[in-house]
């Protein structure tokens, strides 16, 4: 219904862009803003802002910047973010004076540990930027896109060891496996029943590939095959031989009871092992061996619920280079080699920075990484002989970005791929009701990490507006709840854990008294619905439970209200969850229900009842009190109808008719008590999933952003000579 | 089950890397001497107590008592903890304030309220170093491994290891009572510090542990052997552990957010702990005191 062709009359917003004049005019009224301090500041903060000011005098008029340091740091400890912020940015510069290396770790943290403050950490990336090394090899090095994934594509895997072949998933064609040969430009399927997003019979699994490495001689191919499954998602491992022509017969390898999903990461160069990465049925997650030949497991280590980025073995086939988060609470991950034979382990690349693998070079004398140390994400390599990381890492390239690995070919050559997950903005709008008219027409409302922000929702009291933020890193992405006040216009962000992962298409709804954030995810492998403290930022589980997809509060926030499951777990299930007691009582099941409101009353979900996968029929009031759900209304095919929203004097709901495909949809207002539909008088079209504002005027909706297709690039000549032996 | 360096052997269940000190590396000789200094009296200044007077190898290296008592009969604070598994560790004693193995073996020696021993003296009277001292007792307490119980066979797909009641208790582990929130992994510890309410008495802090009543969380294997429980032996059986849990541990400002009432029957709490009889298994060097230790 509303999609990125539809939305060409989308304004950005009206603000200017940064340009490089007024970039330094930004700066110059940022430095103002920054000694000016902020209008409204208590007491305390108050004092270390003279604090501050008489720090920057002792730096910038007097030269003590010994003295200067010492007052950053006592103002550093600040609860007010925006002032602790400033000083550390003030700190670093101190200490970069002073010819100090703390001076890039003042300026990390700030963009680390501040990124809500952002013009200030905008300030200390630009810091740190001006204070990168430069590369070891600054020409000869190329960068090209070899490949645009056909549509549907999707790289989940390695590329063959000679650079020729490019897997992905088709998630056109149900999610099968394909090989792209680059020499010939043609295109081989390798699998056949996958099934995603396919109408299946009743009792037929769910079906697709995932994950997939190549043996080193390039002959054999293995890929994760995900099954559904009731209790939870079920995964196995297949291997293919790729000689031959057509799509090829496979052989299961391996398949653990207790195993909840497998991912295969490389081929050991004898071919022997596959390096695998496990997730346990606990949530823990395991570095492993499969064997090639017999599927048998050797679980080397168990790590932490996010696992590995990448696993690479070295050259000579007895090490395993792996990155792993440093901690529960950061993104940051390191780098570790470990023993093939579990009986060592040496720390590759340990350092405050995020580094995550890319692979070895092909002489095995260096492991390669990206770290943003020095402020971008760079390129880097540690060299490594003797079984030991030797001397200090080097740059190899500034500027990579963030991208994902698909591996370093045996001549040296990085292959990586880079794409975005169904992008989307966040958007706002007024529109009259009365009239079936626009007031104020779209405008992008979140300018930030644009093509990343989803879900938006008005707190109840409408003082705010609230989004989710999925950004990407090279470790997966990490999310961020986003909220504007109404009132002045502050961002405030809450950073989730990194264990944390929001579902996807799941939406997120404020409490009933706007101080907390309701979503569905998963945190440390465990699925329920979370709450989020909208001034700590704390996350705690509201209601541990399988496949959550919606959550709701009642209004007076005595209950909860949630949906969970699908199709392969039985039916979805929409569930009254008592807060306090923790009762629960399911109010409806059903194979395809889906998008839930609140009546305004509060007496009522309102469900969306689909025939199939996006071909709702009716629109069902579900008793909150367990009685019988009936219908506001419902029509039969090939018509098709969607709830919008309630209107703005709570009496009707908004409603869309339409057939799929056919230009036409019309608006109708459906009493809530009953009484006749009446149709719009309007030719607007109206997004399908928008939230509005307790004022009946504002709407904020996502849209989708223009997505490119998966490209595949390729970074060649990067490698300086051997490295000389410490 | 896999042998690490013809030293130790990996029983299944366990990871294959077993993360050992690149200056205290596992050989049979350190494992050996390790062995007889943890029976060896001599490290206690009266002599009258050795390391395995409070982890009896019998009750997989834990002890009866509530609470330890040390020389001249004075009593600790806490609970003996199981010497199980930690090798695998990354912080050691009920409050973790001990990164590393070495650094812990020695510290109840010099203990007052254990054997009250200087460390220098103490290794005087077994003619090492006081560094030699602390590497052979942390490589034999990192050879003390139990793997192969019936949940790791069962994990490993032999579907009678377990029975049925200690299935449900394995769901149950995993789901409504979602234990593995701490207790997860091969050794069933995240090795974190969690305030469960244990150290609260009358409303008061009686132990601050790793701060703020917080504790690390115990492994749970061979748990039916290591009674009493929690970090001061309060909880006298496996099934009072459940009902403490089950009950949402004890309210305090600090409790830790994964901690809550469960609401289990007494069913299912009689699963949970049958299931926890199943971690149960074959401990490596559990061996019986050397013939040659001193008495």
């Amino acid at each position: 219904m509303w999609d990125s062709v539809t939305i060409d009359y989308l304004i950005r917003d009206n603000r200017k862009p940064l340009g490089p004049q007024n970039g330094l005019m930004r700066r110059h009224i940022l430095l103002t803003l920054f000694t000016a301090g902020l209008l409204c500041i208590h007491a305390a903060d108050r004092a270390r802002e003279v604090q501050l000011q008489k720090a920057l005098d002792l730096m910038q008029t007097k030269g003590d910047i010994a003295g200067a340091i010492k007052l950053l740091e006592e103002v550093g400890k600040s609860p007010d973010r925006n002032l602790a912020a400033r000083s550390l940015l003030h700190l670093g510069e101190c200490r970069l004076q002073l010819g100090q290396q703390e001076a890039s770790k003042s300026f990390e943290r700030v963009v680390r540990e501040y990124s809500d403050q952002q013009d200030v950490a905008a300030a200390a990336q630009t810091k740190l930027a001006s204070l990168r090394p430069k590369p070891v090899l600054q020409s000869g090095i190329a960068n090209r896109k070899v490949l645009t994934v056909p549509d549907g594509g999707w790289i989940e895997g390695k590329i063959s060891p000679d650079g020729r072949y490019v897997p992905y998933v088709n998630y056109k064609d149900g999610g099968n496996l394909y090989l792209h040969d680059q020499v010939s430009g043609t295109e081989r399927q390798l699998t056949n029943t996958g099934n995603d997003a396919k109408e299946r019979a009743p009792g037929e699994e769910y079906q697709c590939a995932h994950e997939h490495a190549f043996s080193r001689d390039g002959k054999r191919l293995v890929y994760a095959w995900n099954l559904g499954g009731t209790g939870g998602t079920r995964y196995e491992l297949r291997v293919i031989n790729l000689q031959g022509s057509g799509t090829p017969s496979f052989r299961k390898l391996f398949a653990h009871d207790d195993v909840e999903w497998v991912m295969p990461h490389d081929w050991s160069p004898d071919g022997k092992w596959i390096a695998v990465q496990l997730q346990r049925k606990d949530k823990i997650a395991q570095i492993g061996l499969v064997g090639a030949d017999d599927g048998s497991l050797r679980v080397l280590k168990s790590v932490d619920w996010r696992g590995p980025n990448l696993m690479a073995f070295s050259p000579d086939g007895r090490y395993l280079a792996y990155d792993l988060a440093a901690g529960e609470t950061t993104l940051q991950r390191d780098i570790y080699v470990l023993a093939v034979d579990g009986s060592r382990e040496v720390p590759g690349v340990v350092h405050p920075a995020d580094d995550t693998l890319l692979g070895w070079s092909p002489d095995g004398s260096r492991l390669l990484f990206a770290s943003d140390r020095s402020g971008g994400t760079d390129l880097w390599a540690r060299p490594y002989s003797e079984d030991q990381p030797q001397g200090r890492p080097e740059m190899l390239k500034r500027d990579i970005g963030r991208f994902d690995i698909m591996g370093v070919t045996s001549s040296g050559k990085l292959h990586y791929s880079l794409s975005s997950f169904r992008p989307s903005d966040v958007v706002t709008a007024e529109f009259d009701f009365e009239k079936g008219e626009y007031i104020s027409r779209p405008v992008q409302a979140v300018s930030t990490y644009v093509g990343s922000n989803q879900s938006p929702d008005w707190s109840r009291d409408g003082k705010y507006l609230a989004w989710m933020s999925r950004r990407k890193s090279h470790g997966g992405p990490h999310f961020v709840i986003g909220y504007r006040s109404l009132e002045n216009g502050q961002v405030r962000e809450l950073l989730l854990p990194p264990n944390f992962y929001a579902l996807s298409g799941v939406a997120l709804s404020w409490s009933h008294d706007g101080k907390s954030l309701l979503l569905a995810g998963q945190n440390k492998g465990v699925d329920g619905i979370y709450r989020v403290d909208r001034d700590s930022g704390h996350i705690s589980l509201v209601v541990p439970v399988q496949r959550p997809a919606f959550a709701l509060e009642s209004l007076d926030g005595q209950t909860l209200y949630y949906s969970h499951g699908n199709l392969d777990s039985g039916g979805v299930r929409f569930v009254k969850h008592v807060l306090g007691s923790g009762e629960e009582r399911v109010l409806l099941k059903g194979n395809h229900p889906g998008f839930t409101s609140l009546s305004p009353d509060g007496r009522y979900l309102v469900v969306q009842e689909n025939l199939r996968p996006r071909i709702p029929l009716a629109i069902l009031l579900v008793p909150t009190d367990g009685t019988e759900p009936r219908d506001l209304i419902r029509v039969e095919n090939p018509h098709r109808v969607a709830f919008l929203a309630w209107t703005p004097d709570r009496q009707a709901a908004i409603i869309t008719k339409f057939i799929e495909g056919v230009n036409g949809e019309t608006l109708w207002r459906v009493p809530f008590n009953g009484g006749a539909p009446t149709q719009l008088e309007t030719k607007v079209r109206l997004p399908g999933n928008f939230k509005l504002h307790p004022d009946g005027r504002q709407m904020a909706f996502q849209v989708p952003t223009p997505a490119k297709p998966p490209e595949v690039w390729v970074l060649e000549n990067f490698l300086p000579g051997p490295p000389a032996n410490k | 089950m896999f042998v690490l360096l013809a030293a130790i052997t990996i029983p299944l269940g366990l990871d294959l890397y077993l993360p050992v000190p690149e200056d205290n590396p596992l050989t049979a000789e350190g494992i050996a001497l390790g062995r007889k200094l943890f029976f060896d009296r001599r490290l206690s200044r009266d002599q009258s107590i050795s390391c395995s007077s409070c982890h009896d190898p019998e009750r997989a290296f834990s002890e009866p008592k509530t609470v330890s008592v040390g020389v001249f009969g004075r009593r600790g604070r806490r609970n003996a903890p199981a010497l199980i598994n930690r090798a695998y560790g990354r912080r050691f004693f009920w409050d973790g304030r001990i990164p590393t193995l070495e650094e812990q073996v020695v510290m109840p020696i010099s203990d007052p309220n254990e054997m009250d021993l200087p460390l220098p003296e103490a290794a005087s009277r077994v003619n090492l170093s006081v560094k030699e001292l602390s590497q052979a007792l942390a490589s034999f307490v990192r050879s003390i491994l139990s793997g192969d119980s019936a949940y790791d066979r069962f994990l490993n797909g032999d579907r009678g290891a377990l029975t049925a009641i200690q299935q449900t208790g394995l769901q149950l582990f995993r789901g409504k009572a979602n234990c593995v929130s701490c207790h997860v992994g091969p050794n069933l510890t995240d090795e974190g510090l969690h305030n469960t309410g244990s150290a609260w008495r009358d409303a008061k802090l009686d132990d601050e542990g790793a701060g703020d009543g917080k504790f690390k969380t115990p492994s749970l294997r061979e748990s039916a052997r290591t009674a009493p429980y929690m970090h001061d032996g309060s909880l006298a059986t496996l099934a009072d552990v459940v009902e403490f849990y089950d009950g949402g541990g004890r309210a305090n400002p600090d409790l830790d957010p994964d901690i809550r009432r469960l609401k289990l029957s007494q069913d299912e709490k009689r699963a949970l702990v049958e299931f926890l009889g199943a971690l149960a298994g074959k401990l490596s060097n559990a061996s019986q005191e050397p013939r040659a230790a001193s008495k």
